[in-house]
């Protein structure tokens, strides 16, 4: 993009140089991982992960969070499994299953922007219910995902994985910010409230939207998820949310705000997925995995951290 | 007709009264200066009027068309725009951002227009003489010219009524320049302004009319050409040349020791350093305006901004931090006692005895003792302390330092909303601390105080601050209220500014 983003652009360049270092050691440790169907398996695997980092990266770069999106996945999961084992077509259950996400983000939204509630203690509550939610429609994992879907999502045209038609559906909606005025409030939102809000820009109105869209692309993440498991489990965004937010730290995205690309989303949240993709190719005894794939989850949070340190020392 | 008019407009926060009656109007065209001291209610009038504060009571006018609005935007729809010293711009932005954030030009009402915005920047910009910034981090900006995109942030609004608060005191003297050009040309297109400020020379420079504000109370209106100075000094401070000179009992002693001193300290956010001394049994008032580097410069004794390197007691130390300070015989006084003072939650005792047994790890005097000393009252000692009234939590704190038995007492206006008899109970430690051979340097924004503090000491000094510097030094026992006023308030023909 140009000079409005150059910046912001380089914001990410940590992440990609921690992509590109794993895809030269995978490269070495695991077989044919330079070939279309390693490649397609890994999308299908961690595109659910890239839509969340990027719902997560607007929510944060606003100065928020939101620790819900894991158990919207899971609500939107077992919800569209179960009205399509209801007899429910593919697309009225699809989209009765994204509103039911979206419900939670207004919730969400409305509460942290009007009532002015701190949105970690909001998300974690909206987290349970929805996760609730989730268990009361379906307590065990179970039922089938429409075949077709199946099918299609494992599927590549012309070499390109299908699940990158939902990393470009995400990056579509992240240009509905980056492309407009309201891209330009959210960063100065996400740098201090009260300056944003004495310059007459309705904080609140973007305080809301943040939490709409990270909850219409949690939605969307759902439907990848889907169609990679075949199957509703109402855990299965869980784990998720966390990763999520490490994925977008990595990639860029500051904590406190006003600072942030999805680009470096998508680079993060890639890095996580090919570090965990190595720890399973070491052939580790799988009690070693978590702590392995979690001390590279650190490291690249503290390289992501350094650099940015050092960028800041440099413009003092 | 009138451009804008505002009646009887009050306000207050808690039991404090901000503003008791402000009226005021401004026609088309009219630059109408606001002057006034600390706590005159200068600035709350302003954001009132801007929007960002809701009046208690009173009506305002836009254009004769009664005037409510409850957030700035809605004041910025109205064009009524307000421009602050506490900056607005955002540090992650870049001027060019910054400058059209209130009005974002979109094309076909949804894409950002990059290009726009690039054009209406650079001609605000161009027109304040800030030629080639447009595309620089704001965060990148020396302050003085983050005040001049702020105040081109405010142009660009295309106010019919701009509000400018204090903006020129951080202002170089070429950008000033600029400024009043550009306020005269907002002028003549009839615009009103309201220029808040306690700068002589250009209330006499640029204004038509005064409006002089005390205690939250309009004191006087009058046209520019029809007064001095010294008349609007004399509304500023009152008739308090009345202040009663009780000859307090004064023993001459002969200069004490030095106990500390301080060479090149440098204070947050201005650029030269300070030179400071203080000697054993003295009270240095510390006077000025509010926001003139004060409270940074007991902070950075305090070692909160990073290393100091002082002499204290003729043994050279650097304090690095507060905890450093503390065990060096420094002890900190803040009158923001939420943030600051006390440990809401916790004890009396507990609170009492947080330097003694927290910090440096000894016991202190007996719990009881020191209170007496103090003379809080209060019910019993594990009582939490916010059940305690403000001043009595104040002499908590200072018990706090008291049983450490401290050299060097640095207090931020300490006194701020505690009641009468209280605040003199205060005075009164602190004279018995220097009894004790022990100093103590007070911040604060109430004139009179330092001036009452100042003859009840054996010693005493005050010193006035202005833009980061010390401008000037009186005897405490000849000093008035009057005196520091002057002293805080720049001139024509003052070199201080």
């Amino acid at each position: 993009m140009n000079t409005r983003f150059s910046l912001k652009r380089f914001q990410a360049l940590p992440s990609l140089l921690l992509v590109l270092l794993f895809v030269v050691i995978d490269a070495f440790l695991i077989p044919h991982f330079l070939s279309d169907a390693y490649a397609s398996s890994f999308f299908t695997s961690y595109t659910p992960l890239i839509l969340l980092t990027i719902a997560e990266t607007v929510v944060l770069i606003g100065g928020g969070i939101d620790i819900s999106i894991g158990s919207i996945v899971s609500l939107v999961n077992v919800t569209w499994v179960t009205l399509g084992g209801a007899g429910w077509g593919f697309w009225s259950s699809l989209v009765v299953s994204l509103l039911a996400g979206l419900a939670i983000g207004v919730l969400n939204g409305a509460v942290v922007a009007w009532l002015r509630v701190s949105p970690l203690l909001v998300t974690l509550a909206t987290s349970s219910i929805a996760g609730g939610l989730a268990l009361w429609i379906m307590p065990y994992p179970g039922g089938s995902a429409s075949a077709n879907l199946v099918t299609w999502y494992q599927a590549t045209f012309a070499g390109i994985p299908a699940p990158l038609l939902f990393v470009v559906i995400a990056y579509l909606l992240w240009l509905g910010w980056a492309l407009t005025p309201w891209g330009l409030r959210l960063f100065a939102m996400g740098n201090h409230m009260h300056k944003t809000y004495v310059s007459g820009v309705p904080v609140a109105s973007i305080q809301f939207a943040t939490y709409v869209f990270s909850a219409l692309v949690a939605g969307i993440a759902a439907i990848a998820v889907t169609a990679n498991t075949g199957a509703g489990d109402p855990t299965i965004g869980a784990t998720y949310t966390l990763y999520a937010i490490a994925a977008a730290v990595i990639g860029g995205v500051s904590l406190n705000g006003g600072v942030g690309t999805a680009a470096g989303a998508i680079f993060g949240s890639i890095f996580l997925g090919l570090a965990f993709s190595t720890v399973y190719a070491a052939n580790m005894p799988s009690f070693y995995q978590d702590l392995t794939s979690g001390a590279i989850v650190l490291c690249g949070i503290i390289f992501a951290s350094l650099t940015k340190l050092r960028r800041r020392r440099q413009f003092a | 007709m009138r451009l804008f008019e505002c009646r009887h407009i009050a306000k207050r926060y808690g039991s404090v009264v901000a503003l008791q009656d402000a009226s005021i109007t401004v026609e088309r065209g009219e630059i109408r200066a606001i002057l006034g001291g600390n706590g005159s209610g200068k600035s709350t009038l302003s954001k009132i009027i801007g929007g960002a504060v809701a009046p208690d009571s009173g009506e305002m006018f836009l254009n004769g068309q009664p005037y409510r609005v409850h957030s700035p935007a809605q004041a910025k729809r109205h064009r009524v725009v307000f421009t602050s010293q506490e900056l607005s711009l955002l540090t992650n932005l870049t001027v060019e951002q910054n400058l059209v954030l209130p009005q974002i030009p979109a094309k076909a009402g949804v894409l950002l227009d990059r290009k726009a915005m690039r054009r209406s920047a650079q001609a605000v910009l161009d027109r304040l003489g800030l030629a080639d910034i447009a595309g620089m981090p704001a965060a990148s900006l020396p302050p003085n010219r983050q005040f001049m995109v702020e105040f081109a942030k405010a142009l660009l609004q295309q106010p019919e009524l701009l509000i400018i608060d204090e903006i020129t005191s951080a202002l170089y003297r070429e950008d000033v320049e600029v400024f009043k050009q550009v306020v005269r040309e907002l002028s003549a297109q009839g615009c009103g302004i309201l220029f808040i400020s306690h700068r002589m020379p250009e209330i006499f420079s640029l204004c038509d009319t005064v409006t002089v504000m005390r205690n939250g109370v309009v004191v006087g209106d009058h046209r520019v050409d029809s007064v001095d100075e010294d008349r609007l000094l004399e509304l500023l401070t009152g008739d308090r040349q009345t202040t009663d000179r009780q000859a307090a009992p004064r023993v001459q002693v002969h200069d004490g020791q030095v106990l500390l001193s301080v060479k090149g300290l440098k204070l947050p956010g201005y650029a030269h350093t300070l030179d400071f001394e203080v000697r054993k049994g003295e009270v240095i008032g510390i006077a000025g305006l509010q926001g003139q580097g004060q409270s940074q410069f007991v902070r950075a004794l305090f070692g909160m901004y990073g290393p100091v390197e002082a002499v204290i007691d003729n043994e050279k130390r650097v304090i690095r931090s507060p905890r450093e300070a503390v065990r060096a015989g420094l002890a900190f006084l803040s009158g923001d006692r939420e943030r600051e003072g006390v440990f809401a939650r916790r004890s009396i005792a507990e609170n009492l005895k947080a330097v003694s047994d927290g910090a440096l790890g000894n016991k202190g005097l007996p719990v009881v003792d020191v209170l007496r000393q103090v003379g809080a009252k209060y019910g019993k000692v594990t009582d939490p302390v916010v059940s305690l009234s403000g001043g009595n939590q104040q002499k908590v704190i200072i018990g706090r330092w008291t049983s450490v038995q401290p050299k060097l007492l640095l207090a931020d206006d300490p006194t701020k909303g505690i009641d009468v008899q209280a605040r003199h109970d205060v005075h009164l430690i602190f004279r018995d601390l220097t009894r004790e051979g022990s100093a103590v340097v007070l911040v604060s924004s109430d004139d009179e105080e330092l001036v009452n503090i100042a003859r009840t000491v054996e010693q005493s000094r005050i010193i006035v601050m202005y833009g980061g510097r010390f401008v000037k030094a009186f005897a405490g026992a000849d000093v008035t209220v009057q005196d520091i006023i002057e002293a805080s308030i720049p001139r024509r023909e003052g070199t201080h500014g």
